[in-house]
């Protein structure tokens, strides 16, 4: 009886979770000239017309490059900072790690504003750079996270093991402990891609005009406009999400039965 | 000329000492086990010999050279950890060539050595299995495989069987001892476990606190005790505190409980101490026989094979006495009435 119940608001619960989802991308599909659920019609006019503007292709150009660069950068400081906290006696450890991880604490807000304040004086704001620089800062602490957690399962004895055996620090780094903490790290990446992508708080701060990511286009799509165009973005990100992000989380990130 | 020397090695962490004092010569060929309780500092100084620890001061030499300072990877010593540490992600054949790859072996060579050891642990067929997929005995194996592959100068073990099931324990000791002789490489096992060291050693080094207490072989060590640590830590001891006192023209060593030992010659001058008797050296007599203690049975274990009992004396001490359960031999029960004796020769004075 109890389990069934269970059953029940489980599954009310999941409804709950995917009715947005759901719900976009059937509008996505619609033909008519507003979001409208269910669609009367089906349609592949919005991808068509989202694939067509020249300003939103160039705005998914941008957020792919940019998120891929922060990514890129993020996993290498991130897993390298992951390693000298869980590994080594560094004096003020605790107090490192959560300066480390303080931009996951912050109001992404109070944030943004201090960058902007930063990144004027460097002249960093309304470019690239700028943008890279806060993106890795932001999406950072996600694969230290995530490597920490890695690391910490790790057994320190196999390091020592490949040194008894006399393998340098190097050939121990690259075929013992890299290969192990794979996993995190491939996880923390795919975390932070998925975070720098969705960003809007902070970069609307700090990007001029000439950088309008996907957030922000959409973000000024929905203001004039109401077309099912957003929909099909979003169903397209959906999909992307679907064959990337779940099986890293499914596999990486889920609770462990062992 | 010995193999392996440690001189006057001391490792100090801030203010508290790890090992000190820590001098010793092993003979090529040797199996020494390195024996005490948890924080005595035996893993410490396999570590220093491994190379992972550097001692705070003193030298560690392997044949003529002098290894102190050379990193752990540098040194050619092969060691069995206590959880073994295969690589998880590697096979078999993948974990023992590691090293080999590491010191550059041509392949034709690895072939050669990876189906050697195999063959040496009995793990031939198991050479594409990954370590999850073999049991405890069997990573055991090969992570004895994967060290001997580098014919390694000196083999170091950190207590490798306590994760393993007391038979197999008993199983891969013999098995251990077997590869290390035909081998005829120098070994370095470090064990809480006193049977182990018995059953394993050629020699042990029995540690106390971060000092060596005693050094011999098995039967030195169980027989010839060199102090109450010694004694207590390895098998079960009485001990009777007392001094020796002439009196009357005769020589015994008194018991503070007033309890009268006969000691033999030799022990003459050494005044107070501790007198040590193994329960097994102790046996039950018929009332009336010269120098026999009376007292009764306090309380009666079963060992298995062997009965143990306490006996309490008439002075209030009471005496651990272990008997073989044999043929027609009775056993006792708790409140019978008992007369214990031992041989003069069994009794082990440690001087306080």
């Amino acid at each position: 009886m109890i389990r069934i119940l269970l059953r029940c608001i489980n599954l009310l619960l999941l409804l709950y979770l995917m009715a947005p989802i759901i719900v976009v991308v059937a509008t996505s599909f619609g033909s008519s000239a507003y979001p409208l659920f269910p669609p009367n019609d089906l349609t592949l006019a919005w991808f068509r017309k989202f694939w067509e503007n020249p300003e939103l292709r160039e705005a998914l150009r941008l957020s792919a490059t940019l998120s891929a660069t922060s990514t890129f950068l993020a996993t290498i400081i991130g897993t390298l900072s992951s390693l000298a906290i869980v590994r080594y006696r560094v004096p003020g450890k605790s107090f490192f790690s959560v300066i480390l991880l303080s931009p996951i604490l912050f109001p992404a807000i109070v944030l943004a504003l201090a960058l902007l304040v930063a990144f004027q004086r460097v002249g960093l704001t309304q470019s690239f750079k700028g943008l890279v620089a806060a993106h890795t800062l932001l999406i950072t602490p996600f694969v230290i996270r995530l490597v920490m957690a890695s690391l910490e399962d790790f057994d320190p004895s196999l390091e020592e093991a490949a040194q008894n055996l006399g393998a340098g620090w190097w050939r121990t780094f690259t075929r013992i402990t890299l290969p192990l903490i794979r996993p995190g790290i491939l996880a923390g990446a795919v975390f932070a891609f998925i975070m720098s992508f969705d960003e809007l708080v902070v970069t609307l701060m700090l990007a001029g005009p000439e950088l309008q990511t996907l957030p922000i286009r959409i973000f000024n799509y929905v203001q004039y406009s109401s077309d099912p165009t957003i929909s099909a973005i979003s169903t397209c990100l959906i999909a992307v999400w679907l064959v990337i992000g779940i099986p890293v989380y499914a596999k990486f990130l889920s609770v462990r039965h062992s | 000329m010995a193999y392996l020397t440690l001189k006057n090695i001391r490792k100090t962490y801030g203010s508290s000492v790890a090992v000190e004092n820590f001098d010793l010569a092993v003979e090529a060929g040797e199996f020494i086990a390195l024996l005490g309780p948890s924080g005595c500092g035996k893993t410490t100084t396999l570590r220093m010999i491994a190379g992972f620890v550097t001692p705070t001061s003193g030298e560690i030499c392997i044949g003529d050279t002098d290894v102190t300072r050379v990193p752990a990877h540098r040194r050619n010593v092969g060691l069995v950890f206590q959880n073994y540490a295969l690589f998880p992600h590697m096979t078999v054949r993948a974990n023992i060539e590691f090293g080999l790859k590491a010191h550059h072996v041509s392949s034709g060579e690895m072939r050669a050595r990876v189906g050697f050891v195999l063959e040496l642990v009995g793990l031939a067929t198991y050479v594409d299995r990954y370590p999850r997929e073999l049991s405890g005995g069997q990573q055991q194996r090969v992570a004895l495989a994967r060290v001997l592959a580098l014919k390694p100068d000196l083999l170091l073990f950190d207590e490798p069987l306590s994760n393993l099931d007391a038979k197999l324990r008993v199983q891969m000791r013999q098995e251990i001892r077997r590869l290390q002789r035909e081998v005829g490489v120098t070994a370095v096992f470090v064990t809480h476990d006193q049977e182990e060291a018995m059953a394993m050693a050629d020699r042990i080094v029995v540690l106390e606190r971060g000092r060596i207490a005693q050094v011999g072989t098995p039967a030195e060590i169980y027989d010839r005790p060199s102090s109450r640590f010694v004694a207590n830590f390895i098998g079960i001891s009485n001990f009777f505190e007392g001094s020796i006192v002439s009196e009357e023209g005769r020589r015994v060593f008194r018991c503070k409980s007033g309890l009268e030992i006969e000691i033999v010659q030799g022990m003459d001058d050494k005044g107070a101490g501790t007198m040590a008797v193994r329960p097994e050296k102790i046996e039950f007599v018929e009332a009336g026989t010269p120098h026999a203690l009376a007292g009764t049975i306090q309380q009666a274990t079963q060992l298995g094979a062997t009965m143990e009992y306490v006996a309490l004396l008439k002075t209030g001490d009471r005496v651990i006495v272990q008997e073989q359960k044999r043929p027609r031999v009775a056993i006792r029960r708790e409140g019978d009435a008992v007369h214990i004796l031992w041989q003069v020769a069994d009794t082990i004075f440690l001087q306080s």
